[in-house]
């Protein structure tokens, strides 16, 4: 129950916010706003823009991966608020319309991720432990991003020295990082703490970098922009301390990384990820923000990052919602109060900008690769219970290479595997039902 | 010569490489950051911009819709939906200097892009 009311506020508040022309989620239309504020553009223009540059997002990823890792992605709700509140005039009807409709969504979601997750387990073949299976190696190699990231910006060579000090901190975790307080043993976790080692190198490496990117002033030349955006401080307060709230209860989250994290019940490092994805963005929705007036109903993610840090310290049922939701609408709360600040440090500094730009590089290149190869392993696990392993790899191979061939491809790489591993669970259910399969 | 900035957030480089091999010689590319190349082409340093993200219509192109205008840019291949050659010659006709699309999808509009522009 408490799923569903929480889903419905953040539902909610995303379709007013877009409604209300004062946040939207999808960075690329966030900018299209400018053509709608100024006139150039009508609110049917605008509505048919937002459908579509996200509907093919919310079904081709945000859907595919909430149902493969059973944890809802925060495009789920975000993008359809951003559908909902510019499909409704921005007045009051329509600021009703939204927050009605808004709240709806958020509820059919979280209705049909429980009913799908009953469905699946009610089959002859259940096959949903090997579909979560499809991040297991996002879960054991997330740790060596960094090392990518500097690779890109520095070179291969510092990229290895970054990889070097990521494993060996790993090693050196894994093998020395029990401590015993008294009665209190305190485990360090090896891939959480390999990935901040890396992470430090890697900031100690993009703030020497030096680029020749100019300055811009552009917190300067916009600053009426970010005071309007925190004109409505009180809204995003909301926001971040609903979306924290449902974070730390682990039902939603930001990416395709923390989500398997958070749901083996690993929320330190889930947190940790979160974090750092939540700096990659600042970048791209901090200035986007700061060029239109418009803000992203969930800032740049740290709430959720902060949610997941509340649910690492495992505070029982009702604390843990309520610190969650005031820890998220305070960060959220900082975020618009240092907009400004922050926007005109990354002008001062032009690498931390770049440095944003190859985190979610790095991130992307690194789940493309991990779901790949768990879509691999998880559909020969799901054809296995038929009797029939191999077909599993070799349909996402021959799905991987036409989809990459085709002129124009269907699917996202990183949604491959997830994708193919659902397809099959269901087909090798048809298998076993006609009695097709073979004994294992 | 075609004066070209590759900003967008994903394969800038490779994106590069891709406009100098369609470029046929006549093509003088730089890779920038997003916003950098989006003001480059605001200010008439160049002639066209190129990006790439995850999904061909946010961090590709974000920057250079807020400077330059919905009316200049648009997404030639996002997540779901590639547009047509000819869809794509008639947006390059229609006047659009600023070209999204998603890493996927790059070695197949890139040439078609560049096509056009060299007609």
């Amino acid at each position: 129950m408490f799923n569903y009311i929480i889903a419905a506020l953040i539902g909610a508040m995303s379709a007013i916010l877009a409604n209300r022309n004062i946040a939207v989620y999808n960075d690329g239309f966030r900018p299209v706003y400018t053509e709608y504020l100024n006139g150039r553009m009508d609110r049917k223009a605008l509505a048919a823009t937002s459908f579509a540059v996200s509907i093919g997002l919310i079904i081709g990823f945000a859907f595919t991966n909430s149902i493969a890792m059973g944890i809802v992605i925060i495009h789920t709700y975000l993008l359809m608020g951003d559908i909902i509140g510019t499909w409704f005039p921005d007045n009051k009807k329509g600021l009703i319309l939204s927050a009605v409709v808004g709240a709806l969504w958020g509820v059919l979601v979280v209705a049909f991720m429980s009913s799908i997750q009953a469905f699946f387990s009610a089959l002859p073949v259940n096959f949903l432990t090997q579909l979560a299976g499809v991040a297991d190696y996002v879960v054991t190699t997330f740790a060596v991003f960094p090392a990518l990231v500097v690779g890109y910006q520095c070179g291969v060579k510092k990229g290895l020295i970054t990889a070097a000090i990521t494993l060996a901190t790993y090693l050196l975790i894994s093998r020395f990082g029990v401590f015993q307080v008294g009665d209190f043993t305190l485990a360090l976790n090896g891939e959480g703490m390999a990935m901040l080692a890396g992470t430090i190198t890697m900031i100690v490496f993009a703030v020497k970098n030096k680029t020749d990117a100019a300055e811009t002033g552009l917190t300067n030349i916009f600053s009426t922009n970010i005071d309007a955006i925190k004109k409505h401080w009180i809204l995003f307060c909301i926001t971040g301390g609903l979306l924290a709230c449902a974070a730390s209860q682990c039902f939603l989250t930001t990416d395709v990384i923390s989500g398997p994290l958070a749901m083996q019940g690993s929320f330190g490092q889930a947190a940790l990820v979160a974090l750092v994805r939540a700096i990659g963005y600042v970048p791209l929705v901090y200035t986007t923000a700061i060029v239109t007036g418009v803000f992203s109903p969930a800032g740049s993610y740290f709430s959720v990052a902060a949610g997941l840090f509340v649910a690492a310290m495992g505070l029982s049922a009702p604390m843990g919602a309520l610190t969650a939701f005031i820890s998220g609408a305070l960060v959220m709360g900082l975020e618009v109060l240092l907009l400004g600040v922050i926007g005109g440090l990354l002008d001062k500094f032009p690498a931390l900008r770049e440095l944003g730009d190859y985190i979610r590089d790095a991130m992307s290149k690194i789940l493309e690769l991990a779901l790949l190869v768990g879509g691999f392993t998880s559909s020969f696990a799901i054809m296995n219970e038929v009797g029939m392993g191999a077909l599993g790899p070799m349909t996402v191979m021959i799905v991987w290479m036409l989809n990459k061939t085709a002129k124009k491809p269907v699917l996202m790489p990183l949604a491959v595997g997830p994708v193919v591993a659902i397809a099959l669970g269901i087909i090798a259910n048809v298998i076993m039902v006609l009695g097709l399969g073979v004994a294992a | 010569m075609l004066r070209i900035v590759v900003g967008g957030a994903l394969n800038k480089n490779e994106n590069a490489a891709l406009i100098e091999q369609y470029g046929q010689n006549q093509v003088e590319v730089k890779v920038m950051g997003d916003l950098q190349a989006a003001m480059a082409l605001k200010n008439g340093e160049a002639d066209y911009y190129f990006g790439s993200c995850q999904t061909g219509a946010g961090g590709a192109l974000s920057m250079a819709i807020a400077l330059n205008g919905m009316s200049k840019c648009i997404p030639v291949a996002m997540v779901g939906k590639v547009l047509d050659d000819a869809e794509i010659a008639a947006a390059i006709a229609q006047g659009k200097t600023a070209f999204g699309f998603v890493p996927e999808a790059a070695a197949t509009v890139i040439p078609v892009i560049m096509g056009e522009l060299l007609k």
